[in-house]
């Protein structure tokens, strides 16, 4: 290995990215080459001062818990906001159909007039006569 | 299937106990990584929390594809770079902005917490966020490139170049 191959993989060996095979090439090449074991070196500085920055986190579990069931409590009201909208056009619909029917269905029923009554069973004679 | 997939698949299915557990899980990391994203307490809190809403909304399409830690950063690095733009639309994310302070306030740092924290949030975005996922948060390159959506191999180049830029800027403080 060349310094121009180990010198980019520096890091990915450091975080054991590497596969046995190219890790092992690159340490044979950083025990030979100054340079190279230098910016390993380097690198490793890198981390120990990167870790001087720290973070503090608190603890939000709560306001999770919260922010969920208000999501889920809204989902909820969503859903039953849109079945009220389609029980209320459900319902138009069913009054605008009784509406049609009404008049027929309450209207008293009289059987049609005697001419519609062309078959054979109703008086043949009759019917040849004319 | 790991403890956390087996977790997001009970609160798939509406147990509530388990999605508390996978929050208290995951909390302190996405905290952790949003705080350094943006710089700011109040925004990183609503950025997770908005990441687990998201979580709990997509719970029911959820299967386990890949490594549900990487999937959750995934969600937050979206938020987080949404919160980020809003903050500050005229800024190109790509340049180092985001993080709340000013990268060339490095000089005028004393501490080298500070120092730190000014050279990482100086870098280009995509570099600062594979620094932070590898060297804070310990994900694998496998799991940074499913967060990132790109290849392993531009992970692990960005991971050099981010440490090399790191190198350059917190040596020229040393030595200042």
């Amino acid at each position: 290995m060349t310094c121009e191959i180990v010198l980019p993989q520096l890091e990915a060996l450091l975080d054991g990215e590497l596969t046995p095979e190219d890790a092992a090439e690159a340490e044979r090449h950083l025990e030979v080459c100054a340079a190279c074991a230098a910016a390993r070196a380097d690198y490793v500085e890198v981390r120990r001062m990167a870790d001087a920055w720290t973070v503090a986190v608190p603890d939000i579990r709560g306001r999770v818990t919260a922010a969920v069931d208000a999501d889920e409590r809204n989902a909820l009201l969503t859903e039953m906001q849109r079945l009220r909208l389609e029980m209320q056009s459900l319902r138009e619909e069913v009054a605008a159909l009784r509406r049609q029917l009404s008049p027929r269905l309450e209207a008293p029923w009289t059987p049609p007039a005697r001419r519609d009554y062309r078959t054979l069973e109703d008086d043949p004679w009759n019917l040849i006569r004319s | 299937m790991d403890d956390e997939d087996a977790l997001m698949q009970r609160a798939a299915v509406g147990d509530t106990q388990a999605f508390d557990a996978l929050v208290q899980v995951y909390q302190a990391p996405l905290l952790r990584f949003a705080l350094r994203s943006t710089g700011n307490p109040e925004a990183a809190s609503d950025a997770v929390q908005e990441a687990f809403l998201r979580l709990w909304r997509g719970r029911i399409g959820y299967t386990p594809r890949g490594c549900l830690r990487a999937y959750l950063f995934r969600i937050l690095r979206s938020v987080c770079l949404d919160s980020l733009r809003a903050a500050r639309p005229e800024e190109p994310l790509e340049d180092g902005a985001g993080a709340a302070s000013d990268p060339a306030d490095l000089a005028l740092v004393s501490g080298l917490a500070d120092a730190v924290r000014l050279a990482v949030a100086a870098l280009p975005e995509a570099q600062r966020s594979v620094f932070l996922l590898s060297h804070y948060e310990g994900l694998s390159y496998t799991e940074i490139a499913e967060v990132l959506d790109c290849p392993v191999g531009t992970v692990a180049s960005r991971k050099h170049q981010a440490t090399e830029t790191l190198r350059r800027k917190l040596y020229s403080w040393r030595d200042s």
